[in-house]
């Protein structure tokens, strides 16, 4: 069976031999696993196995493009990234837009493992056939703006370059990987393994025609898919601002993580929010590859006479490096976001870290002597330092470095009570405790906490915040749809903005693809992937279960202490009752274990074994 | 029609890319496209495309005749060309381009297609607009 | 006398779900101005919901009078990158 929409072809390259190896993509692994996170999931589920450690030679990173990637259709630069978690120690992906993954597909590749490790610097070089793992000495400690402006200059502007900084080299647990001037593949550390193997970068150029099943039909339905998103009403409106828009909106809600964490509402809001950046920073509206609704927004700023640039911030480092510090000015927040992109961290984790730093401080947890100096909420300096030093690891940055739980953990002193993390990896952007499909989400996310399997804040609002029932159901279809786009390499954002409908996704893809998925098959990829997903944790992570998905006390024993949500937390009898119902309707037992029937009708008759299913 | 580019709209998109590609050539494959969209980053962080904007400068260059103007655009002939490579080499914008799966260069034959599918309206028919349509 | 005005709701994004009828388009009609947040009311939705909302392509707070026949579109939130 030929493939159609994909590249047929996964690379293998192993930097510690410098050697390359190209096989036929698999057809059994395109129809069950379609691509993107889908591949990430099976991939290292059958080729990492339990008891490897994250940062060392036998994890392997994962990148996977999707069968809708780089063709002519709305939205579909995304590309997926994956490895063992150094930061969780279980399963980790992130998605990253820009124009990376469609490069890889047009070289002739759907996915590219990385495996083994170098013993110094190196990137690895992709030119369609070339394949060569090239030394990276000079690039070697260099941030990631200068580390693509130097593979760009060299190789040619035409080069896609995804690389790490000096977070990711030093081995800071939560680094991202970089590309394009402001794209990230942020969350789980991703960036940690590549620096664990020493490659700083991939430089990919690629020329060749993506074949499709039905390029007739595939061209008039891109333009029909264009066409409908153009005709959306507001369709130029609700970009400009991107999604910084929503800030003042998730005050609003009492949803704004402020002062790491301890509420809901900033005071300074509207001095960070989507029309401050415009006002003040804005200088393009960037896009990643064939969107119609550009949501990056390239900003200049001057702090002290001195110019920088960064593509944000947007809203997840609004709130992470804004409200969370208590930073209230965006010149400021977009500042500390330059430095995470340039220094590789990711701005989310980044951000929590660094509040809770701040709080810990403020109580007395660790002082001045081991911070190095005084730090406070709101003041940019004490943020820059502690990012620096994290990037570093040098001082209290080699704690810091290790993500709020190990701090938690080693510096005690009830520490423990309040860090901001799901499963060991940080909070992102809402503070759930009014919210409980929201809190639910951020439970019960494969990665730890993280919007991106469910969001569902409005729900909430929609249907009663005080609401427990039905909840459960809502992230359940969420973890279905919203992964779905990481697997097909396509970006969910229209979806959820202009509300472009899911059905032109099923539509095109037997046009692609010559599969005939209905947009139920496709969803039910997504569930066999999410359970897979849970399984590498039950074997990779030891004493996996129910405990792993509850968040620290004060997250359901602390009032909400001011703005529109205050007073409001969801008690953790609550929470149980939400995770029961969840068990339930997914076909998992009451430690959160998929049952051996939900296993076996999703196509995983091997994982029951393995992870001991009943 | 007279292809123009905007300034300041273009998001770096490419959509116009992999619209001509599918127009001209029937293919998922930006790299056959006859513009291309250039970014100037990190500074000052802005994008611009090029466009053909039907100069000559090609047609003057070539040896063998074979770059013609035909219904207020030039084409080349891809059977006269002999492959030299003087119209990439004459052509002021960078926009006469080729590929490895094609022995003779291509270049824009002004369909309109990518006018109609840029996001932004960065690309634009200036006679078109001239005339009020 | 009463001039009444028919205002042109469209929802944008997946806040449509939580709008009664679940459409993209519904037609109000008014015989006395009325705020968006009023309107949204009418709609049977909360406006508490929306992120923010456009009079003939103007940004305008919820608390806006709407005083004529325009076109009114309302913006789910965005749920960051």
């Amino acid at each position: 069976m030929a493939l159609e929409g994909y590249a047929g072809c996964l690379l293998r390259v192993d930097p510690g031999t410098k050697t390359a190896r190209k096989d036929p993509l698999d057809p059994g692994l395109a129809k069950d696993f379609l691509g993107g996170r889908g591949f990430v999931a099976k991939l290292l589920y059958d080729e990492v196995p339990p008891g490897t450690d994250p940062l060392g030679p036998e994890n392997k990173v994962i990148i996977a493009t999707g069968p809708l990637s780089g063709l002519f259709l709305p939205a579909c630069g995304k590309v997926a990234f994956g490895a063992k978690s150094p930061l969780t120690g279980g399963y980790g992906d992130s998605n990253m837009g820009g124009h990376f993954g469609p490069e890889v597909k047009y070289a002739g590749y759907d996915a590219i493992v990385i495996e083994g490790a170098s013993p110094k610097p190196c990137y690895i070089f992709i030119d369609d056939d070339r394949v060569e793992v090239r030394d990276a000495a000079r690039l070697w400690g260099k941030g990631s703006f200068e580390t693509e402006a130097a593979l760009k200059a060299e190789l040619g502007e035409d080069f896609q370059v995804a690389s790490i900084g000096p977070a990711g080299e030093n081995g800071c647990l939560y680094a991202c990987i970089s590309h394009d001037w402001g794209r990230q593949a942020g969350r789980t550390g991703v960036g940690t393994v590549l620096g664990a193997k020493k490659v700083k970068a991939l430089a990919v150029r690629g020329s060749k025609t993506i074949r499709v099943a039905d390029p007739q039909g595939a061209f008039a339905k891109g333009k029909e898919m264009f066409r409908a998103c153009f005709a959306k009403p507001g369709f130029k409106e609700w970009m400009t601002q991107g999604t910084a828009g929503v800030t003042d909106w998730v005050n609003e809600m009492g949803a704004f993580p402020t002062r790491d964490f301890s509420t809901g509402y900033f005071e300074g809001h509207k001095k960070i929010n989507g029309q401050a950046l415009l006002d003040k920073i804005w200088v393009t509206h960037k896009g990643c590859f064939c969107c119609p609704i550009p949501c990056g927004k390239y900003s200049r700023g001057v702090l002290d006479g001195k110019e920088f640039y960064v593509e944000g911030p947007e809203y997840e480092s609004i709130a992470l490096l804004g409200g969370n510090l208590m930073l209230d000015d965006i010149t400021e927040v977009a500042y500390a976001n330059h430095v995470c992109d340039d220094l590789g961290i990711d701005t989310i984790s980044g951000g929590a870290v660094v509040g809770f730093a701040l709080e810990c401080f403020e109580r007395g947890i660790i002082g001045a002597r081991e911070v190095g100096r005084e730090v406070r909420f709101g003041d940019l300096e004490s943020v820059v330092y502690l990012l620096e030093h994290i990037a570093r690891r040098e001082g209290i940055g080699e704690a810091l470095s290790l993500g709020v739980k190990r701090c938690a953990e080693r510096w005690g002193r009830g520490a423990e009570r309040f860090a901001p993390h799901v499963k060991g990896m940080e909070f992102s952007g809402y503070e759930s405790r009014w919210a409980p499909a929201m809190m639910l989400a951020y439970m019960t996310a494969d990665i730890g906490a993280h919007h991106n399997r469910a969001w569902a804040i409005t729900f909430d609002a929609a249907v009663g915040r005080d609401k427990l029932e039905g909840k459960a159901a809502k992230v359940i279809e969420l973890q279905h749809i919203r992964p779905l786009f990481d697997a097909l390499g396509l970006c969910r954002l229209p979806w959820v903005e202009i509300a472009f409908e899911l059905q032109h996704y099923a539509d095109i893809f037997p046009l692609i693809t010559g599969i005939p998925y209905t947009w139920d098959d496709l969803l039910g990829v997504s569930e066999r992937v999410f359970n897979l997903t849970r399984a590498f944790n039950f074997r990779h992570v030891p004493g996996f279960g129910r405990g792993f998905d509850y968040p620290a006390p004060r997250f359901y024993e602390d009032p909400v202490p001011s703005g529109p949500a205050q007073g409001k937390v969801i008690g953790r009898d609550k929470l149980d009752f939400l995770l029961d119902d969840y068990y339930k309707l997914r076909g998992w037992d009451e430690d959160g274990r998929p049952a051996a029937k939900t296993l076996k009708r999703l196509g995983l008759d091997a994982v029951v074994a393995d992870i001991g299913a009943k | 029609m007279k292809l123009k580019f905007k300034e300041g709209l273009c998001s770096g998109c490419r959509v116009c890319e992999a619209a001509c590609a599918m127009a001209v050539f029937g293919e998922e494959n930006p790299k056959k496209a006859a513009l291309r969209v250039r970014g100037h980053f990190p500074a000052p962080g802005t994008y611009d495309v090029a466009v053909c904007d039907q100069c000559g400068e090609c047609a003057e260059a070539c040896p063998v005749e074979a770059i013609k103007k035909v219904d207020g655009h030039y084409e080349v002939n891809a059977e006269e060309c002999t492959g030299c490579l003087l119209c990439v080499e004459a052509c002021p914008r960078g926009v006469m381009f080729t590929h490895r799966d094609r022995e003779a260069p291509f270049k824009c034959t002004l369909c309109g297609t990518c006018i109609e599918f840029c996001p932004r309206g960065a690309l634009v028919d200036e006679e078109a607009m001239e005339r009020g349509a | 006398m009463t001039a009444v005005f028919v205002v042109t709701c469209r929802v944008l994004g997946h806040v449509r779900e939580y709008v009664p009828g679940n459409r993209e388009v519904y037609e109000v009609t008014l015989e006395r101005p009325e705020t968006i947040a009023q309107i949204v009311g009418r709609l049977g939705s909360d406006p508490a919901l929306f992120v923010s909302a456009l009079i003939d392509g103007q940004a305008r707070l919820k608390d806006f009078l709407v005083e004529r026949a325009c076109e009114l579109v309302l913006v789910s939130p965005a749920a960051g990158g």
